[in-house]
């Protein structure tokens, strides 16, 4: 029947969890859009031959199909935009990488737009530096934070210019801004008081 | 919806007292007022966010607000069972000041397990009559409600719910559009009595 | 993350809503649509007339063409809106119907002689299941069970309720000023965990 296609399509949007992002399915979408197009002529060739007695539910029939497809569609990409805009906003601007790999050209380049459009926009708050917006999403308690690193992470460069070495389950002493996102990506955990 | 951590947040702003074991001869100034002299053990009003940090740096000695003890917080109590309305409190912040004062100073704070239960109590009576009250004006299809008395994190308990059950009662009443056609849209929200639908809260 | 509890344009809920499936007869004959060649009426006797399930989407299109009839799906029949007046708070409204209350709307906006009390019995079943709803989000503990008998709408509200009440919960035990591993790193590692175990 007419959607089948593009209804399963939504359903495996449905199915994943809301914090990932399932592979495109180029060839689902490919499916449905030559769906359309055969829908559409369809109805070009109902017009031509049966112009004394049109069939209207036929006709009526097919492009409400043509609608709701595009409606699909259109939802199946913007619901994936909106888990990946929420990405940004929770784990930063590096995807991990079975997100990324399933992602069409088209979503990773809106990505980098957004990650480009945000961080302009952020960098024009306030009189010089720039505000970040995804730092201090909740009210902040103290300047300075103790945390354990949960890695060997490697070296951190501190805002001092001081160059830090992270060692798994060393404790350190850091700037609340400079441990927030990597206490976000799971790198550092605070240490509770 | 906000965090508790935001209205904590607000919370923090409230004026409060403290002893100072430190002399600062001068006021400092904030955005938020000035505040001083600091004199060694004499009392002075600070925002509770200063109290804290001084605190922490064991400066200071917090003298508990006049509400926040064992006897003033069972007449609360009550005063509280025994109304109908929500009662007025002596502040619209009384859990997270408590949760402050006792994570931090709980050595300035006598009984400070049985204020907690008390606040907790009160927390307790409170959310139960706000509750109740929720059900109530779903329930009978009112159109405005006052809730006069009730403090920030108090309504954040019900903020989540309110508007998204008004919605889907909304959806329910109104004619809504279920074709694929979007150009259909404006045309098929016809509004209904329901849809004027209005909550007000006069704090 | 943009959330909207109302139906709109790109709402999942309300496309599969729409998809949901109604037994019809067709009154009148439609032409050049292959799949219901085999269903078209009869003339001399309505009752013998084949049924074949639509879904709510086409039904609408060939009931503006007055070519169909339906019968009201079983969740929404006289006996069934008979139990939810009763006892709305018993029924296990996700396995009577996913979408409950927004096929359930769609389906009382078409033209039908018990629309109207269906559109009642939606509105009462929202109102008198509420409390349930609201008291079961607000006891974290093991609420599975009770959040499996939800239709997706109440779902929404009770996953808001829910995550309100954990971070209040979270604040009264541990305080504010904690900052946490995004919950989405957290999930990717469990999944990860669970993956590699599996393959060993």
């Amino acid at each position: 029947m007419y959607c089948d296609k593009v209804i399963e399509l939504l359903k495996e949007l449905e199915r994943s969890r809301e914090d990932t992002i399932p592979p495109y399915n180029n060839d689902g979408i490919n499916h449905v859009l030559s769906e359309m197009k055969t829908l559409d002529a369809e109805i070009i060739d109902l017009l031509r031959t049966q112009k004394d007695n049109l069939p209207l539910d036929a006709i009526r029939l097919r492009r409400a199909a043509i609608e709701r497809n595009k409606r699909c569609l259109l939802t199946y990409i913007w619901t994936r935009i909106q888990r990946l805009k929420e990405m940004r906003w929770e784990i930063g601007a590096i995807l991990p990488s079975d997100v990324r790999q399933n992602l069409s050209q088209s979503e990773i380049e809106w990505f980098n737009n957004y990650c480009k459009t945000l961080v302009s926009y952020m960098k024009t708050i306030g009189p010089d530096t720039g505000l970040n917006l995804t730092q201090d999403t909740k009210p902040p308690k103290s300047l300075y934070t103790e945390v354990r690193s949960l890695v060997d992470a490697g070296k951190l460069e501190l805002e001092s210019g001081e160059v830090l070495i992270l060692r798994k389950n060393s404790q350190y002493m850091l700037s609340r801004s400079q441990a927030e996102p990597l206490i976000r990506q799971g790198v550092l955990e605070q240490v509770r008081q | 919806m906000m965090h508790p951590a935001e209205i904590e947040y607000m919370a923090e702003n409230e004026i409060i007292q403290i002893v100072p074991t430190f002399n600062h001869a001068s006021h400092v100034h904030l955005i938020c007022g000035s505040y001083g002299p600091f004199r060694a053990g004499l009392p002075l009003n600070v925002p509770i966010w200063v109290a804290l940090n001084l605190r922490q740096k064991k400066t200071c000695r917090i003298l508990a607000p006049d509400w926040m003890a064992v006897d003033k917080l069972q007449e609360r109590l009550e005063e509280e069972k025994a109304s109908k309305f929500f009662t007025q409190l002596p502040t619209n912040f009384y859990l997270e000041i408590t949760q402050m004062l006792l994570t931090v100073a709980s050595e300035d704070i006598p009984q400070g397990n049985d204020i907690k239960t008390a606040v907790k109590d009160l927390w307790d009576l409170r959310i139960a009559k706000l509750r109740s009250s929720v059900d109530l004006f779903v329930k009978e299809g009112r159109v405005q409600a006052s809730l006069n008395h009730l403090t920030p994190m108090e309504i954040n308990s019900v903020r989540p719910i309110f508007p998204d059950t008004l919605d889907a009662l909304m959806t329910l009443h109104e004619h809504i559009n279920s074709s694929d056609d979007r150009e259909d849209s404006s045309q098929s929200s016809v509004a209904t009595p329901s849809s004027s639908t209005s909550f007000s809260l006069s704090l | 993350m943009y959330r909207n509890i109302k139906p709109h344009y790109f709402s999942i809920d309300a496309i599969m809503a729409a998809q949901e499936k109604i037994q019809c007869s067709f009154i009148k004959k439609v032409e050049c649509v292959d799949f219901l060649d085999s269903f078209n009426p009869e003339k001399d006797d309505e009752e013998s007339d084949p049924k074949i399930e639509l879904p709510l989407w086409m039904i609408q299109v060939f009931l503006a063409g007055k070519s169909i009839q339906f019968d009201m799906p079983k969740a929404y029949n006289e006996i069934y809106r008979d139990v939810l007046t009763a006892d709305a708070n018993v029924v296990d409204l996700f396995k009577l119907c996913k979408h409950f209350y927004l096929f359930g709307k769609f389906l009382s906006q078409l033209e039908h002689r018990e629309a109207y009390e269906v559109r009642r019995t939606l509105i009462q079943t929202f109102i008198d299941r509420f409390k349930q709803t609201m008291d079961w989000a607000q006891n974290i503990d093991d609420n599975l069970p009770c959040f499996n008998r939800l239709d997706c709408l109440e779902r929404l509200i009770f996953n808001d309720a829910r995550v309100a009440q954990q971070h209040l919960n979270t604040y009264l035990t541990e305080g504010s000023g904690q900052m946490e591993i995004a919950a989405m790193i957290l999930n990717y590692r469990k999944r990860k965990m669970h993956e590699s175990r599996v393959l060993e």
